[in-house]
C-alpha cells in the first residue's frame, strides 16, 4: 500500500488548444479510496492513466509511495488498473487471464494458484475458473477484471468507470461489491466516474474536476454542504441545487420578491469585488411551500411524483419591475416536496428558503463567497 | 423457399407415406391451392435458375474437359471428338509421367511459398502490431509508404531486380523468389494486419503493459493469439497469389530443377512447340488438387477470420 501524490501535474495533449490537465495538486492518502468525479472531457481518465504510466506527464511529478514514479514504465509502478471495457484477454481462461502477470513476474506456480483460488473465492468466480470471456455475463467479465487487479496485490488500484458498462440494478450491488472489498483489502483506490452517485456512496473523499482542473477535494458531505463553487454546487446532488442571479439591496440577496439576509462577509466580499449581484443556490429539499405573503410565488410547471417523495419544477414569477428593467429573467425552481397534496400543473403558489441554507457564490468568478 | 420444400415434402408424403398422411391433416388441405403457386413460383425462379445453370456449366465445364484430357492419350486427344470420354479411366500414365517432373516442381513452389509466407506474416503482424498499437512519431507517414507498395506495379521492377539478384549471386537458388515473394506480398499483409489491430481494444494491449508484458510479449502471448484467424485469412489469400505466380516464377528460375509449378507447366510444351496433352493435364490436375486441399484444410479458419469483428466477441 502507498500514497499517491500529484504535483502540479500537467498533460497537454498534441493539437488541443488546452491542457487536459492543469496543474494539479492532489494526495491520496495510503489505504484511501478517493473518487475523480467530473463530466466527460474533464481530465478526469487522463490522470488516472498518467498514474498508470499509459500516458506522459508534460510537466510536474507524480509520486507512489514516496518515490517518483513520473517516468516510470507502468510495469514498475506496482498498480492494477480495472478498464472501462474490462480489457480481458479474449483468448485465454478467467484463471489464465489472473494468472498472465504473475507469470511474469515469475511467481511460482503453487503461489500463483493459491492468489487466484483466493481472489475467485473473493468475487465468487471459482465455478468460471477454466472458462473464457466471452462465456462470461457482463458481471462476471466485471469480476473477472477485479480479480485480476487484485492476485497481483499492488500498491494502489486504479479503477476507470468499471461499473458504467453494467446495467442499474447490476451496477448497485456491484458498486457495493468493490466497495467492501476495497474494505476488507484496504488498498489505496483511485476511482473514476462521471456518475455522482457512485462518487458520493464509495469514495472516502471526492475529487471534482471540470475543464482539466480540480475543483473541489473533500469528503462527500463537505462537498454537499459546502461546495466550493458553482460548478460543484450545481454538479453534485440530484437533482441538482437551485442556482440562481440575485441582487443585493442592503445586505439582502432578492429571490423573486423575498429578500433573504445574506451573511455579512458575503456581501462584503461581492461589494468590495465591484459586483451589485450574487449567485444563490439552496438545495431543493430546502424548498418549502410557503403562506401567503412569505418567500417568492411561482408557477408549477410540473410535477413528479416518485412515492416517497415529489419533485416540483415551477418558474419564478418576478416583480413588474424586475421584469420592466429587464435585471432580472424568469428562473427556474426545483423542490422536493411531500407527493401528499402537491400543487398541481400551472398552479401559482409561493415557496420559500430558510436564509441559513443559502449558499452565495460570486457571480465573476463562481467561487463560493465567505460566510 | 419454405413453400416450395413444404409441398415437395407433400407429394412425397402423398406417395410414399399413404399412413402418416392422417397425421398432417392441414397441410393436405392445403394442398390443391398450394400446388399451382408452387408451379407459379418455379416459373418465375425459371430464369433465375437457368442463369446459375449456365454459370455453373462455364465453370465445371473446362475442369471436366481437363480431368477428362488428363486420362487421355495425345491420340485420343487429337482425333476423337472434344466430348469424348477416355478409352481407358485406369489409365494413369499421364498421372505417372507428369509426377516425375511436377514432384520437383512441387518442391520447390513448396520451398519458395511457405518460407516467403512464414516471413511476410510475422513481419506483416509485427508491423502491424507497431503501426497501430504501440504510440510513436512519424508512424501514419510509415503506413502510408507501405500502401504506397501496393501501388508498384511489380511487372516494373522485375529487371533491376534480376539485376541486383545475378550481382549477389542468387540466381541459382531459390531466394530470389523467396525475397520477391515476401516483398511484394508484405504492403498488403501489413495493411490488413493494421486494419485487424485497429478493431482490438487499445486497453486490452494497455492491460498487458500493466501486467508487466514487454512489447515483444505482449505481441507474442497477447496479439498473435488474439489475430490468429485474421493470419490464417491472409495467409491464404497470399498463398493463392504466391503459388498461382508465373511471371516472378519465370524471371527469376534460370534453371529447369529451380522450376516452380507454374512456370514448370510450361516446360510440358515439346521442343517443337508441340503441347503433350494429356501429362500437361494430369499436372495441372496435381497442381489443383494440391491447392484445393490446402483450401479445405484452411476454409474454416478463414470463413471465422472473415466473421471476426461482425459481432461484438
Amino acid at each position: 500500500m502507498a500514497a499517491v501524490e500529484f504535483i502540479s501535474v500537467a498533460r497537454h495533449y498534441p493539437g488541443s488548444d488546452r491542457p487536459a490537465v492543469d496543474a494539479l495538486d492532489l494526495q491520496v492518502a495510503d489505504g484511501e479510496f478517493l473518487v475523480l468525479v467530473g463530466p466527460s472531457g474533464c481530465g478526469k481518465s487522463t490522470t488516472l492513466r498518467m498514474v498508470a504510466g499509459l500516458e506522459p506527464v508534460d510537466s510536474g511529478q507524480i509520486l507512489i509511495g514516496g518515490k517518483d514514479a513520473t517516468n516510470l514504465a507502468p510495469k514498475d509502478r506496482d498498480i492494477a488498473m480495472v478498464f472501462q471495457n474490462y480489457a480481458l484477454y479474449p483468448h485465454m481462461s478467467v484463471a489464465d487471464n489472473m494468472a498472465f502477470s504473475l507469470k511474469i513476474s515469475g511467481v511460482p506456480k503453487g503461489e500463483r494458484h493459491r492468489r487466484i483460488h483466493e481472489a475467485a473465492r473473493l468475487l465468487d468466480l471459482e465455478p468460471y475458473l477454466e472458462r473464457k470471456p466471452k462465456a462470461l455475463s457482463g458481471g462476471q467479465r466485471q469480476r473477472v477484471a477485479m480479480g485480476r487487479a487484485v492476485v497481483r496485490e499492488p500498491q494502489v488500484f486504479l479503477m476507470d468507470e468499471p461499473l458504467s458498462n453494467l446495467d442499474a440494478k447490476l451496477r448497485v450491488s456491484t458498486r457495493t461489491q468493490i466497495a467492501s472489498l476495497r474494505r476488507r483489502l484496504g488498498v489505496t483506490t483511485i476511482y473514476v466516474t462521471h456518475d455522482q452517485v457512485e462518487a458520493m456512496t464509495m469514495g472516502d473523499r471526492v475529487a471534482v474536476f471540470a475543464g482539466g482542473r480540480l475543483c473541489q477535494v473533500g469528503s462527500p458531505q463537505e462537498l454537499y454542504e459546502k461546495p466550493a463553487n458553482v460548478f460543484v454546487a450545481g454538479f453534485i446532488g440530484s437533482p441538482a441545487m437551485n442556482l440562481i442571479p440575485a441582487p443585493l439591496h442592503q445586505g439582502n440577496a432578492q429571490i423573486g420578491e423575498a429578500l433573504i439576509p445574506l451573511p455579512r462577509a458575503s456581501v462584503q466580499a461581492a461589494l468590495e469585488a465591484g459586483s451589485t449581484s450574487v449567485t444563490v443556490g439552496f438545495r431543493p429539499e430546502t424548498v418549502k411551500i410557503a403562506g401567503d405573503g412569505e418567500g417568492f410565488s411561482a408557477t408549477v410547471d410540473l410535477v413528479e411524483i416518485l412515492g416517497s417523495d415529489a419533485y416540483l419544477y415551477a418558474t419564478m414569477i418576478l416583480p413588474e419591475s424586475d421584469r420592466s428593467s429587464g435585471t432580472l429573467q424568469d428562473t427556474a425552481v426545483i423542490a422536493r416536496i411531500s407527493p401528499r397534496n402537491a400543487p398541481r400543473k400551472t398552479e401559482k403558489i409561493r415557496l420559500r428558503v430558510n436564509a441559513e441554507e443559502i449558499h452565495a457564490f460570486s457571480r465573476e468568478t463562481g467561487q463560493r463567497l465567505p460566510t | 423457399m419454405t413453400t416450395t420444400h413444404g409441398l415437395a415434402g407433400d407429394a412425397t408424403s402423398g406417395v410414399a407415406l399413404e399412413p402418416a398422411a392422417p397425421a398432417t391433416p392441414p397441410r393436405m388441405s392445403r394442398r390443391p391451392a398450394g400446388h399451382g403457386k408452387a408451379w407459379a413460383a418455379r416459373l418465375r425462379r425459371l430464369p433465375l435458375h437457368a442463369a446459375i445453370a449456365l454459370l455453373l456449366l462455364s465453370v465445371v465445364y473446362p475442369l471436366v474437359w481437363l480431368l477428362l484430357g488428363a486420362f487421355k492419350t495425345q491420340d485420343e486427344f487429337l482425333n476423337e471428338p472434344t466430348w469424348a470420354l477416355p478409352k481407358d479411366f485406369t489409365n494413369v500414365d499421364n498421372f505417372s509421367a507428369a509426377w516425375s517432373s511436377v514432384s520437383q516442381y512441387l518442391l520447390n513452389s513448396a520451398l519458395a511459398v511457405f518460407p516467403s509466407l512464414l516471413i511476410m506474416l510475422v513481419i506483416g503482424t509485427a508491423a502491424g502490431f507497431a503501426l497501430e498499437v504501440m504510440v510513436w512519431k512519424g508512424r501514419n507517414t510509415v503506413l502510408l509508404t507501405f500502401l504506397i507498395g501496393i501501388m508498384v506495379p511489380w511487372q516494373m521492377i522485375l529487371l533491376p531486380l534480376f539485376t541486383v539478384y545475378f550481382q549477389a549471386g542468387l540466381t541459382q537458388t531459390l531466394w530470389p523468389l523467396i525475397f520477391t515473394y515476401t516483398a511484394t506480398g508484405l504492403p498488403l499483409t501489413v495493411f490488413l494486419m493494421a486494419t485487424y489491430f485497429r478493431a482490438i481494444p487499445k486497453e486490452i494491449f494497455e492491460a498487458a503493459a500493466l501486467d508487466g508484458a514487454s512489447m515483444i510479449r505482449a505481441l507474442w502471448s497477447v496479439a498473435f493469439p488474439m489475430m490468429k484467424n485474421a493470419i490464417f485469412t491472409i495467409a491464404l489469400v497470399q498463398f493463392f497469389f504466391l503459388w498461382n505466380d508465373l511471371l516472378i516464377a519465370l524471371t527469376f528460375t534460370t534453371r529447369d530443377e529451380l522450376r516452380t509449378v507454374q512456370a514448370g507447366l510450361l516446360n510440358f510444351t515439346g521442343e517443337f512447340g508441340v503441347v503433350d496433352y494429356g501429362p500437361t493435364f494430369a499436372a495441372i490436375c496435381i497442381n489443383v488438387l494440391v491447392i484445393l486441399a490446402i483450401y479445405l484444410f484452411l476454409n474454416q479458419r478463414v470463413m471465422r477470420g472473415m466473421a471476426a469483428g461482425a459481432v461484438k466477441g
